[in-house]
């Protein structure tokens, strides 16, 4: 990779956040030129009866809108070819996704389609090839989900899709939509949260910019995940993580995926676990590797998680280990929580150990530029829960 | 961290920066699909040679449609349109704008003219009265102070019919934002120290008024770091490439900061004196930031205190014990206005007696300060400010400001 | 595509009834305040002639207008600003915004500090509506509500503040 002296930064997302922030969504609306949405959602968050906050959202709006509650577990192209025709033949003219990484996913699809022709999906697929501006498209996180939902990148059955255009023009966060969350799912998103964040603060491309939304996105997890494990039911402290996904979502798409993201999402596939637990596993010993290579790193991270305080008091010696101490304490808060069922290691997550370097080689083929070995070292670390050697 | 019930944040310009971030141009250009801009400025940025370092950077990779450098102080509706014309004469199909305040508001005029194929700008004015995205435009700033390379907002003048246009939308904001060490380079250090105080009062407001919300604040504190690290350092020299562009970072952060949490009573005074006598900006801001801070400090020492150690560094924030970091952010302000004002020789004001014109009088006289206070209640920053501000209050801060005392904090109304 | 449908949001009528009915009550208390209250008749007269604002919910939503006439008396003018010419138009940007402010959980300030409110047109006249508007909140408002709406409660004395409420209460619903 090519390391030069400018950086670069884009983040075309608006943020919404807060108590009632769906009902700003017309007015947004109006602001993008659009005035006919389709919103799009999937059965679980409809079976939630979460729709019916996006309707009262729009009453008194003097707009109308298509509501479809159907898009599947994993995004697909039928799903989207169907919208596609359904979007042109009623006139829309922005969409709305709200649920998880698959409506977030079908929805970036159907905005590739509808925004050109129906041959572009496929043709489309890659880095950078989308040449123009799509149409209008907020996102409305409901539940937790694989943290991709506000990033440049969309999944469509085999294919990869990664452009800025992709990104929502708007993210709404309102706690209305955050109750009764599943306590994994919700660790599981908080965990990809930090990792995104966390790694895009220590990656080589960083820069003060991406750092800003990375730092927000930390500082949330921080203030919001330890009471959201002790109250569950507490939808402004869900609210924050889906929050922190979000901001982490815009840092992690100004820099390439980092090696905890891509040893836990190889991981997470092999082995159909949700790949945010095992990226929480091979957060400390990621962390250990990379700070032992790279000394300069500790102040740099020791900066996004400490408050000023704790900056000010601790000696650069002591930092290092603070970090390491502060990831291993969330882990321990997560497995109390979770009444010790959330694996810590990846031995307990029943992963074998000789299936460790296929997990390191299917990384690798995914784009991760590191030795196998080296790899092997921070999955046996993991494996064993024991520092690296 | 401070969570607020409910908050708006929006940056959606790219950020280019760099010792060499000019050469990156004409690639951005591309991806917006265009092939030919206008290059808009004014005849201070062109007699700098900095359209000629522009021009070097991107010549070979494309066509420039026309260089356009005579954009007067006091731009107005007269200029947009004779731009305009330019524009499609020259079949030009962006607009990159090289300067400060007035030729980003004329740029961005002329942007709404040529993609909305206006005759009539009035039919834009407003609040998200543009509702399209506009043609590619670049900004590059030639300060490192205003942030108006961030902003989304334009005001022009009607000389004509004697009005000003006030246009707001998220479609004004520029596409890209070039950061450029070479932009900022020559830049005399009286100026450089006036508006880099004015970026650190857009970062030291944006973190302490009324609608900061987490994403405004990182930005706001990382603008505080890189501002207080390098302003001195720069004044005292001026080639410092790294510390010229650590400026020119810490600028936009601040204006990023700013513009999506607006400012306060800093800015209430500053844009009247402004108004009425004159003063540059960035004077205003450096004087008044030590009296906003005190003026507001019973209600939001909190966060006062937290700039301590962006601006002051690990060690003093620890040295300082909690209960007194607020109070000393206010003393570090002065001081930093105190070494500026060394380091300039003198030019860089601490008080508003202090200021002269070219003739060498006083530009601000206490005769002024009744009609600065009056055209104050009428600024929109004052909604922002964490507390109330009526007239007597305005006189009470510009008198301690005109003669260079610290404020009695008890004459202070309290609510 | 059984899973589609096509939705007609329709109306929340009684949050739409109580926002017209607070903004009626507000627009005839500005015209009683601006009767009996010296600061408020101070900051009236600055305004221009014939000035006009309006405070009204977007789109379509409730509205209310209060201008100067030409003989300088200011007026309630109802809430149809069909052919006027409006010198400041403040936007609440939606229904629920508007419950929060006229349910007093947000003030003026937090409301537009939230992004909940748009203010159009002359920003020095809009100043002055804002403060008329603090001044008014306060005469109507017990002050531990008030408190919270204002950011520096006023020291007035009590008389001017117990006189002027009843005084506004009475003229704002009876409508002198
Ligand atoms: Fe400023």
């Amino acid at each position: 990779m090519q390391v030069s002296s400018n950086i670069e930064f884009i983040c075309p997302v608006k943020t919404n956040a807060g108590k009632k922030g769906l009902d700003h969504i017309p007015i947004e609306l109006k602001a993008l030129n659009a005035e006919r949405p389709i919103v799009i959602t999937d059965q679980e968050t409809a079976n939630k009866g979460l729709s019916k906050h996006m309707i009262n959202a729009f009453k008194d709006s003097g707009m109308h809108f298509g509501l479809f509650e159907g898009v599947p577990k994993t995004a697909d192209v039928k799903t989207i070819r169907n919208l596609s025709q359904k979007f042109l033949y009623k006139g829309f003219d922005a969409i709305i996704a709200m649920g998880g990484g698959a409506a977030m996913d079908v929805a970036k699809g159907l905005n590739m389609v509808v925004s050109g022709t129906p041959e572009d999906l496929k043709l489309l697929a890659g880095i950078d090839k989308i040449q123009h501006r799509l149409k209008p498209f907020i996102a409305v996180p409901t539940a937790w989900g694989n943290g991709f939902e506000i990033t440049k990148y969309a999944f469509i059955e085999s294919k990869a899709y990664a452009s800025h255009h992709l990104m929502p023009d708007l993210v709404v966060i309102d706690p209305v939509l955050f109750k009764a969350p599943d306590t994994k799912l919700m660790v599981s998103s908080a965990m990809i949260a930090l990792t995104h964040a966390i790694e895009a603060c220590i990656h080589p491309n960083g820069n003060e910019f991406i750092d800003c939304y990375a730092h927000a996105a930390i500082q949330h997890i921080k203030t919001c995940f330890p009471k959201a494990l002790t109250h569950p039911k507490d939808k402004q402290a869900n609210a924050g993580i889906g929050q922190a996904a979000a901001m982490a979502g815009c840092a992690f798409s100004n820099v390439h995926p980092g090696m905890i993201h891509r040893l836990g999402k190889a991981a997470g596939t092999m082995f159909n676990i949700s790949s945010g637990i095992c990226m929480g596993i091979l957060l400390p010993y990621g962390l250990e590797y990379k700070l032992k290579k790279n000394k300069a790193l500790v102040s740099k991270l020791f900066h996004s998680i400490a408050d000023f305080d704790e900056r000010a008091q601790t000696s650069p010696g002591a930092q290092q280990q603070k970090i390491i101490q502060y990831i291993k304490k969330l882990q321990n808060n997560m497995a109390d929580a979770t009444k010790k069922t959330l694996p810590l290691t990846l031995q307990q997550a029943d992963i074998s150990k000789n299936s460790l370097a296929a997990i390191a080689q299917r990384a690798i083929d995914n784009g991760l530029s590191m030795d196998k070995d080296e790899c092997l070292k921070v999955l046996t670390a993991a494996y064993d829960g024991k520092s690296i050697a | 961290m401070h969570i607020p019930g409910y908050f708006e944040f929006c940056c959606r310009v790219k950020t280019l920066a760099g010792h060499n971030a000019l050469e990156s141009i004409p690639e951005a250009l591309a991806q917006l699909q265009a092939k030919t801009p206008l290059i808009l400025t004014d005849k201070g940025v062109a007699g700098a040679g900095l359209i000629d370092i522009v021009i070097n950077a991107i010549k070979d990779k494309m066509t420039i449609g026309s260089i356009e450098d005579d954009i007067p102080p006091d731009s107005d509706l007269r200029v947009v349109n004779h731009l305009a014309g330019v524009y499609r004469e020259k079949n030009c199909d962006a607009i990159i704008a090289v300067g400060g305040g007035s030729v980003m508001d004329t740029a961005k005029g002329v942007n709404i003219v040529v993609s909305e194929n206006a005759d009539d700008l009035i039919k834009f004015c407003g609040a998200g009265a543009i509702k399209r995205p506009l043609n590619p435009m670049i900004a590059i700033p030639t300060t490192s102070g205003t942030g108006s390379e961030v902003t989304l907002v334009a005001v022009i003048a009607d000389h004509e019919k004697n009005r000003k246009m006030l246009f707001t939308s998220y479609f004004l904001l520029p596409d890209v934002a070039v950061l450029d060490s070479r932009m900022t380079l020559t830049l005399p250090p009286f100026l450089t120290s006036s508006t880099g105080m004015d970026a650190m009062t857009h970062a030291i407001e944006a973190y302490t008024c009324l609608a900061k919300n987490p994403l405004s604040d990182t930005h706001a504190l990382a603008g505080i770091e890189l501002l207080s690290q390098n302003l001195l350092n720069v004044v005292q020299n001026p080639d410092d490439q790294e510390g010229r562009l650590a400026l020119a970072k810490g600028a936009n952060l601040a204006g990023i900061a700013f513009s999506n949490s607006m400012v306060g009573m800093v800015h209430t005074l500053g844009h009247s004196i402004g108004s009425v006598c004159h003063v540059p900006h960035g004077t205003c801001m450096s004087i008044l930031l030590p009296y906003g801070l005190e003026y507001n400090l019973h209600k939001n020492s909190e966060f006062v205190a937290e700039v301590l150690y962006p601006l002051a560094g690990p060690e003093i924030f620890a040295k300082t014990p909690k209960n007194q970091r607020a109070e000393k952010v206010i003393e570090y302000v002065r001081k930093m206005n105190q070494d500026l004002y060394d380091a300039t020789g003198g030019r860089h004001s601490r008080c508003f007696k202090e200021v002269l014109n070219r003739d060498g009088k006083q530009m601000v006289t206490k005769e002024d300060l009744p009609k600065i206070s009056k055209t104050a209640l009428g600024d929109g920053s004052i909604f922002y400010n964490p507390e109330e501000l009526d007239y007597d209050d305005c006189m009470m801060v510009l008198n301690a400001a005109w003669e260079g005392t610290p404020l009695n904090r008890n004459k202070i109304k309290k609510g | 595509m059984g899973e589609y449908k096509d939705i007609t949001p329709g109306k929340k009528r009684i949050k739409r009834l109580y926002t017209a009915i607070m903004l009626w009550f507000v627009g005839r208390s500005i015209q009683a305040a601006a009767k009996i209250d010296d600061d408020v008749k101070k900051e009236f007269e600055e305004l221009p002639d014939q000035f006009l604002f309006s405070l009204g919910v977007t789109p379509d939503g409730p509205r209310m207008l209060v201008g100067k006439d030409v003989n300088g008396r200011v007026k309630y003018l109802g809430s149809n600003p069909k052919g006027r010419k409006i010198n400041v138009d403040m936007t609440i940007k939606n229904l629920e915004a508007a419950i929060l402010l006229f349910t007093f959980q947000e003030s003026t300030a937090i409301s537009s500090c939230h992004d909940r409110l748009t203010v159009d047109g002359d920003i020095p006249s809009a100043c002055s509506v804002v403060r008329i508007l603090d001044m008014v909140e306060v005469y109507l408002l017990p002050k531990i509500v008030a408190k919270l709406a204002v950011k520096r409660y006023p020291q007035w004395s009590t008389e001017r503040k117990l006189m002027g409420r009843t005084k506004i209460y009475l003229r704002a619903i009876l409508g002198f």
